[in-house]
């Protein structure tokens, strides 16, 4: 559709309902012919056609080879000590089979590895840029809870993955970034290409990491990883592998230092709480007019959602959630108050639980009266960054099911009626913003921040199938805050939050991605909802980072929709508003067409700059994602002014935090 | 023990708590007691303590406000609503026992709590809620991010 076409409102959906078409006929017959396309070997980009001719020149379309299709049908074939043996490669494969390894999203590079663990029956996908199928892992994770790798080749593959190993670890994921390191013979020679020592870079940026030098350990640092990995607070595990260990080859178990089965190298085994401290919570909450528990990542990845909401049912407790993944507690219980900022500063206990990553006094919008426990599985992070009345040890789901029992039945009615007043207050806060959008769109005929996050979330809740099914996430700067305060997570896994602490811009589209492929497979608490799109919305500055993996997507035929908020810049640009020479540097090409890039990688790209084009743009991608399995990219062009409290009223704000739209902590 | 010597027991509890990252409590003079507090924004907030006016007054609890400004009138506003009956008694400054009043000197605002029944306690622990609310409700609103980063010079990635 032409520019000219769209500011006339001559769009298609216009002019199929001038020709006496409904626009859900409309709808309909577009996407069946999407289908119809790629159902017969075309990509999403050629809708209607294998081939497309352009100036004579006729080309053929976009298409995913029969050897990529012929390769993902191959059984695994896992290495055996039989014949010519096992590789370094093979026997550390076999363990992470052992361990239940979900994934693997790499780019090739590190060969021996990645090729071995394929071999295993690891689900292995791979991408296009290092940095994005880190953040692909990083994803499938904050989506499940589960150990995944990632790996890249020696030199940049590793350090493209650098700033996603950050935020993963910021998220404290459990990743395991494996990497290919050349030879030990080569060390200090430069030899070749891509020599360097990959260790010192992870430091800081990782839970635990090792260079194997000695093939004859592979066995034994396998089981470290996992141990690591598997083990208290999460975090990233980075291990190299030079060649002289990878192409190792073992011909009897003994040859393998350490060879031992999991239930040795690593315990199961979780603290409890101790009864005293369970008898002083006990004590704090029957004294507590107003109490809340903060629900962190540790509730999520130990499972126990179960017996929070127990918890909070028994003794009309408030629950906001926290961390990389949201919805371990619905955003729409009666008791959550995730969406009830005011209600925040009433709470006079808070109890955090399997809170990994601390906020300090005054990034939390609680009382200075507050009294605060905090629940948490290491003894030596208790009292970190946020004074505590009582510091428990415990495992989280331990302790919830402990709480479970000994917390008094009690009915706090004056506390849920403050809670409730206060998410209407927040939610008219939310109405009268998503007005002033309305008007802003119609008036400007570019969509405001406010409009894309509303509206987003009301096609979740009505026009889908299951408004449970369908996983969302996304970043930016602008459209991150705005579309944060609108979506909602209503089950375990429901959201993820790719910039959560790290504030990365630009990995949210890989991430979503990867938590797409964890819905696909029904991993974990995705299981039940096989087949549901994800949808990502994220900005014109962050897709830059992740979008060239739509090619990906559409290669596994994970059914993403990614909605790019396009203003045009960087969405800091007002921090250079008042330095007139420096601005350039925060602004991009005003109306990039990130649909028609998307279309050249085998998606379907959108354009939209009203609101009912939004609509539409939406039902066709969903139609498309769930019945074809094609990826779509909704360019949705906007205003960077939008942010601009003076031009465009309220402009921009950071969102309270614990609550929807959180990142920092 | 004197009524200087409670105010200063109350506020280096809070910072006993982590609420303040810093305080101290300077020279008293006749019947008044000087504290400060490094608190939000990494600010330094001086409080005093009058006891023959039964005030603790704020100084600067917000710069760069200029008095003619919108920001200031809804600053106000904002102000007299903590006092509504409204509101439930723990978010509540209670008419019948602290008066609230605001100045504005050259835009730094000002803000005194009069204590009308005696119970310092009270005062106090509500003048300290008031602030740490100024900071986390009224200036959360969308209105003053320009505001917050021309005044507190805010690095976007780290705006708290």
């Amino acid at each position: 559709m032409s520019e000219q076409e769209q500011q006339a409102g001559q769009g298609p959906v216009a002019r199929a309902e001038a020709a006496g078409t409904s626009r859900r006929d409309f709808l309909r017959k577009s996407a069946a012919g999407v289908g119809a396309a790629v159902a017969a070997g075309a990509s999403a980009s050629a809708f209607t056609a294998d081939q497309v001719n352009i100036a004579d020149v006729t080309i053929p379309s976009i298409r995913i080879p029969a050897d990529f299709t012929a390769s993902l049908a191959e059984a695994p074939k896992p290495g055996k000590f039989e014949g010519s043996g096992m590789s370094g490669a093979e026997v550390f494969a076999q363990v992470c089979v052992k361990e239940e390894l979900a994934a693997l999203f790499c780019c090739p590079g590190n060969y021996t590895v990645i090729n071995a663990l394929a071999a295993a029956g690891i689900p292995a996908y791979g991408g296009r840029m290092e940095g994005s199928m880190c953040a692909m892992a990083d994803g499938f994770s904050r989506a499940t809870g589960e150990v995944v790798a990632t790996s890249g080749t020696e030199g940049p593959g590793f350090t493209n993955m650098i700033m996603n190993i950050a935020a993963a670890n910021a998220a404290r994921t459990p990743l395991l970034v494996l990497a290919s390191n050349m030879m030990i013979a080569g060390d200090d020679r430069e030899a070749f290409i891509q020599t360097g020592y990959q260790q010192p870079l992870t430091t800081g940026i990782r839970k635990y990491g090792k260079r194997l030098i000695d093939p004859s350990r592979v066995h034994e640092y396998a089981g470290y990883a996992f141990r690591e990995l598997k083990s208290g607070v999460p975090g990233p595990v980075h291990l190299d592998f030079p060649a002289e260990v990878a192409r190792a080859r073992f011909k009897s178990p003994d040859e393998l230092k350490d060879y031992y089965d999991k239930s040795q190298y690593r315990s199961t085994s979780r603290p409890h709480p101790g009864a005293a401290e369970m008898t002083r919570v006990v004590s704090m909450l029957d004294k507590a007019q107003r109490p809340l528990i903060v629900a962190g990542q540790g509730v999520f990845q130990r499972g126990g959602w179960d017996a929070l909401m127990k918890v909070a049912e028994k003794g009309d407790i408030a629950v906001a959630t926290s961390g990389p993944t949201r919805g371990a507690f619905p955003d729409d219980h009666r008791l959550c108050v995730m969406a009830a900022p005011d209600a925040l500063l009433s709470a006079d206990l808070v109890i955090f639980v399997g809170q990994y990553c601390m906020p300090s006094p005054g990034e939390y919008r609680f009382s200075p009266d507050i009294k605060a426990v905090r629940v948490h599985p290491d003894q030596n992070d208790l009292g970190r960054n946020w004074p505590l009345d009582l510091g428990v040890v415990s495992d989280e789901a331990l302790f919830l099911a402990a709480l479970q029992d000994a917390v008094k039945g009690k009915k706090r009615g004056a506390w849920v009626d403050e809670i409730a007043k206060a998410k209407q207050a927040y939610q008219k806060h939310l109405d009268d913003t998503y007005q002033l959008g309305l008007e802003y769109s119609k008036k400007t005929n570019h969509l405001h921040p406010a409009v894309i996050g509303h509206e987003t979330q009301h096609f979740i809740d009505t026009g889908t199938d299951d408004r449970l099914a369908v996983v969302s996430g996304g970043g930016g700067w602008t459209i991150g805050l705005f579309s944060g305060r609108y979506m909602r997570a209503r089950r375990p896994g429901q959201m993820i939050v790719p910039a959560y602490q790290y504030g990365a811009i630009g990995p949210d589209m890989a991430m979503m991605m990867g938590a797409c492929a964890a819905v696909q497979r029904g991993v974990g608490p995705q299981q039940g909802y096989e087949g549901a799109p994800t949808i990502c919305v994220t900005s014109d500055a962050g897709v830059a980072y992740s979008m060239f993996e739509l090619d990906t997507a559409n290669k596994y035929r994970l059914p993403t929709i990614t909605i790019v908020y396009n203003n045009n810049a960087w969405g800091v640009w007002t921090n250079a508003a008042r330095s007139a020479r420096s601005l350039q540097m925060y602004l991009f090409q005003e109306n990039l067409r990130y649909d028609q890039m998307a279309q050249g990688l085998g998606a379907n790209g959108e354009y939209v700059r009203t609101v009912d084009e939004f609509r539409a743009a939406l039902a066709r991608a969903w139609k498309l994602a769930r019945d074809e399995k094609v990826s779509s990219l909704i360019n949705c062009q906007a205003l960077k002014e939008f942010t601009s409290p003076r031009d465009y009223p309220p402009g921009i704000a950071l969102n309270a935090e614990p609550g929807v739209g959180a990142v920092a902590h | 023990m004197s009524t200087a010597q409670r105010v200063g027991d109350l506020l280096e509890h809070y910072a006993g708590r982590g609420v303040f990252r810093g305080f101290g409590r300077q020279v008293q003079r006749g019947r008044s007691a000087e504290f400060r507090l490094r608190w939000h924004r990494d600010q330094v907030f001086q409080w005093v303590w009058n006891e023959s006016k039964q005030t603790l007054r704020i100084g600067c609890v917000l710069p760069a406000v200029p008095a003619n400004s919108p920001m200031y009138r809804q600053f106000r506003a904002w102000l007299a609503a903590r006092q509504d009956p409204a509101l439930p008694a723990h978010r509540r400054c209670d008419r019948g026992k602290v008066a609230l009043r605001t100045y504005n000197r050259g835009g730094d605002v000002a803000l005194t709590m009069t204590v009308l029944d005696g119970d310092l306690d009270y005062a106090v622990n509500k003048l300290v809620s008031l602030v740490n609310e100024i900071y986390l409700d009224f200036l959360s609103s969308g209105l003053y991010f320009d505001w917050l980063v021309e005044t507190f010079e805010l690095d976007p990635d780290h705006p708290c």
